[in-house]
This record gives C-alpha cells, structure tokens and sequence, in this order.
C-alpha cells in the first residue's frame, strides 16, 4: 500500500525533448531492431513527445562510439545534453520477442541528460497475444504488429502522462502474494520505508538463455523505483563503473566488491543476485535468489529464494495465468521489494 | 508364545530401520558460540550439474532466514576459498579449515555431499527425490562437530495408485534443508 502510494506522486507538467537510443536486445531471439525502434518513435510522436531526428543521433551515436545502449554512462550523457539539446535518453530494452504466437516484454527508461544521469521515468509491458483470450477467443492477438502497436502506445502514454505531471515516474507490477519470496531473511537494521540509495548489479546467470541476469536486474530496478523510498542508479553507469575498475562478479558478489561499487557509486546500499531459471516457454518459470547489501557494515540486510510459475495459485480455467516469463519476473520482484519494505 | 515374543523384537528392528537418525552431534561443542557460518560448495554426485548450487543457496537462505546464525553471501565464501588457495572446496582438510575460518571470519564452515537430486522412475510411476547430507566443521580446531543427512521426496504408495510426478523439486530441497536445519537446532 505504502508502496503503490509513494510510486503514485504527481509532479508539475515537465518538458522533454528525448533521443531514443538502438534497444537493447536482450531476448534470446533475433528480433526487428530497426522496426521496434520506428515504431516506438511513432508511437512517441503520436503523443507529441519532441524527439531528436535520427540523423543527427545516428551521427552523435557514431562520433562518441557508443556502442551499448542498454544504458546510458556520464560520459555519454554530458555529451548528449551539450551535442542533441535533449533533456533525456530513452533506453529500450526488448525482454522477450517472438512473432507467432506473439509475445513482447519490454523496459523502457528515461536517464537525464548531464553531469548526473539518473532515471527519471521508467515503466514496462510484457503482452502475449493469448494473454486475454476473452469470450470464443475474440480477444487474442494473432498479428505481432497488432501486439507491438498496443504495447509501445501504452509506453508512450505512460511517459505523456509522467510528462503532463499526471502519471507516476515508476509503476509497479501488480501485488500477488502467490508471487512472493519462498524463503526471506530481514536484518533488524533494515528500517523499512527509509529512503536509500542504491545500485543494483547484474545477477549472476546461471540459466541457459542469454541476458537472464540483465533482464532481473532490469525488473528489480523498476520495481524499486516505484516503491518510492530508494533511489536506484542508473544501470548504464552502474556497467561503466564495474568495467572501468575491472570489477568481475563471476561468482557472485563478494563482499569487497560491493563495498567498492558502493564507495565508487556513492550508494547506501546494493543488489545482486542470482537467476537461476527464466525460462519463456509454454508455461514461464522464474527462480532466482537476491540480497541486499549494507555498505556500512558490510552484511546482508536481506536475502530471498523466489521460484514460480506462470500458473501457480490458478485453479479454475487458467484465470489468473501469467504468460510471460517478464511478466512472471515483475510480480515477482514486486513482491521481494514489499517484502524489503515490510515491517518486521 | 515362543514364536510372538520373537516377533515383537523383530518389528521393533524393523521399526527402528525406518525412523531417521538425528545424526551426530560433539556433546563437548558450545553451538551458540556460532555467530557466523560460511556454506561451502557442495560435492555434487547426482547428474545435474548444477543442482549442487542451487541446493547450497537453498539451504544458505533457509539457515539465515532462522536469524539463529549468520550466512556469508556466496560471492564472499568463494573470495576466501581463492584466498586461502583450498585445493578442493568441497571436502577441505583441516588446515584448510583453520585458514577458511580465518579468511572468511567464520566460526564454522558447512559442507556437504548431494547423493541424488532429480527423477526417479520405477515402472510407470516417477517421482523427484533428494539425498543431502551435510557436515558442520568449527573453525578454531578445523573438526567436525555436526553431521546429518536426509532423503526426501520418491515415489510413494499414492504416487504407484493415482499416478502424477509427486512434489516439485524445489519443494522437496527445501523440504530436506528444513529436515537437516531441525536437526541442527535439536
């Protein structure tokens, strides 16, 4: 409840003038780049959000080298604000793509241009074409173009409204307690609700399908912006420090490696973790296990196992049936986070 | 008469076969003198390779979650055994012991063996099945003062009637960590 509050804040009507970066490919298809990202500028400029025209970004992109847009590094994000005029960069970052039947998940993220790049917006979709069947299956989507125009409109009025000052920075997945932590441990020093900064890692993957740890991570992010009380650091800057200082987390995060990003990042605290099954297929699959470390002592202020299935608690007719493993993933991660801000 | 005072015996035997050991315990070692524990690789014999992992952080999760003890995190346990060069984690020697504890700044170290982890078919019945057994070492003199096992999950009665595939796998992990964790803590 706190936490749908504190993700609901309204703010004055702001103007944006954004340059959407390449999206990030993290499904383990091969997915079509160049239309996802010209429909998600029409879908933008359908609501008339002011982008930067790809020339002149495709010419920035090419001049600095930037060859991961994931993420956005200080670096980049000084030079955009100086170079394109933009007062933000969209990330994009594709989840899970497959044209039939088909299926998106997506992240879509605004980083403020400048010294200090932060997230300012952030908010996600992952739809499949049967995810409402409805009466005689009126209601499926069998056309992928169909499913991605929904989707990238309803990104783009979530971002209109952030802008109007009459939606919030960061939604939350909807609460599902079938969702939550199998296992959890909570220090007494975890002051739930208090306003925190944090970085989130990579969690390390040891499933078989590819960018399972990024897209978490990504889920983790989101679901903690929108609790209200952290502040997480942009990803992008989060990449940039770990591969600057060489920091490798190969088998998992020690804690020297979290004292040292948090030091280099000025966090009060850090995530990491592990995935252990993402898996898309028939019925999704999510485990993973997270921690949350305190910088000042240097312990684990809370740990949880997460396993589930798309289909778990349903019972009658496959009502309630979550058919993306992203989708599976952000109830999921919804639930540890509430879990971190609960009360003892 | 003969015959049922002979029985009676037997069935004890065969009763006693069945009940589930509390394992040992060093009757000299102060258990609440452990504040903190490392949970180290596990010595995997079953055929998934990854399930020795996933077992550990089970079992690591379900012991900090007790708020009895506290559990180093993965990453920091695999730092100190590259620290004090342990040739084989899964079963260190004693020495070994003794530097781990020091590294890692533990009081005791836990490892163990993953006997079976996965599916077991008999005839057209399957079921999932776990087999863990685990040792708590003390770091001050690098012995063991805890030991346990537990099997859980396999094909039961119902399971040969009915059919179905028994208990998922991770209900039936962490129904063995409970088992081993209560046999820790009695």
């Amino acid at each position: 409840m706190l936490c749908a509050c504190a993700g609901a804040q309204r703010a004055p009507a702001r103007h944006l003038r954004i340059a959407v970066f390449p999206p990030a490919n993290l499904s383990t298809a091969a997915a079509p780049m160049k239309e996802l990202r010209g429909e998600l500028e029409a879908a933008l400029r359908a609501r008339q959000i002011e982008l930067v025209e790809r020339a002149p970004l495709e010419e920035f992109l090419a001049r600095h080298r930037v060859r991961y847009s994931g993420g956005l590094d200080r670096e980049t994000a000084i030079a955009a604000a100086a170079e394109l005029g933009v007062t933000g960069v969209l990330i994009t970052s594709i989840e899970a793509f497959r044209p039939s039947p088909p299926r998106l998940s997506l992240t879509l993220r605004l980083v403020s241009s400048g010294d200090a790049p932060a997230i300012v917006w952030i908010d996600g979709a992952s739809r499949a074409g049967d995810d409402s069947p409805g009466l005689f299956e009126l209601g499926v989507i069998t056309d992928v173009a169909e499913l991605q125009s929904k989707v990238f409109s309803d990104m783009a009025a979530s971002l209109a409204a952030f802008r109007d000052g009459k939606g919030p920075r960061a939604k939350a997945c909807a609460p599902a307690g079938r969702f939550g932590p199998r296992n959890a441990f909570r220090s007494p020093l975890l002051e739930p609700g208090a306003p925190r900064k944090v970085a989130v890692l990579p969690f390390l993957n040891e499933t078989q399908r590819r960018g399972a740890g990024e897209t978490l991570a990504l889920e983790f992010v989101r679901q903690l912006e929108a609790a209200g009380n952290f502040q997480v650091v942009e990803p992008g800057l989060v990449r940039d420090e770990l591969l600057r200082y060489r920091i490798v987390t190969e088998e998992g995060v020690s804690l020297d490696t979290a004292r040292v990003v948090s030091e280099l990042l000025r966090t009060d605290l850090v995530l990491a973790g592990y995935v252990r099954d993402y898996d898309d297929g028939g019925v999704p699959r999510v485990d993973f296990t997270v921690l949350l470390l305190d910088n000042g002592n240097s312990e684990i202020l809370w740990q949880g196992s997460s396993h589930n299935r798309g289909d778990d608690g349903v019972w009658f007719f496959d009502a309630g049936t979550v058919g993306t493993a992203a989708g599976l993933a952000c109830r999921m991660a919804r639930s540890a986070v509430d879990g971190m801000n609960r009360k003892r | 008469m003969r015959s049922r005072i002979i029985r009676w015996p037997a069935a004890a035997l065969l009763l006693a076969g069945c009940a589930s050991s509390r394992g040992y315990h060093d009757s000299k070692m102060d258990f609440s003198s452990i504040h903190t524990v490392a949970v180290l690789p596990l010595n995997n014999l079953s055929r998934d390779t990854l399930a020795a992992d996933r077992v550990r952080d089970v079992f690591s999760n379900l012991l900090l979650a007790t708020g009895s003890m506290y559990v180093l995190p993965q990453g920091e346990v695999s730092r100190g055994l590259g620290r004090a060069a342990a040739a084989n984690p899964t079963a260190p020697s004693k020495d070994e012991i003794i530097a781990l504890g020091k590294a890692l700044g533990a009081e005791a170290l836990i490892g163990g063996t993953l006997k079976e982890y996965g599916e077991v078919r008999s005839g057209s019945s399957s079921s999932n099945v776990i087999s863990l057994s685990l040792v708590l070492y003390e770091t001050t003199a690098g012995t063991a003062v805890w030991s346990a096992s537990s099997t859980k999950g396999g094909i039961s009665w119902t399971d040969r009637l009915f059919g179905g595939g028994g208990d998922p796998l991770n209900s039936v992990t962490e129904e063995a960590c409970r088992d081993l964790l209560k046999k820790l803590f009695n």
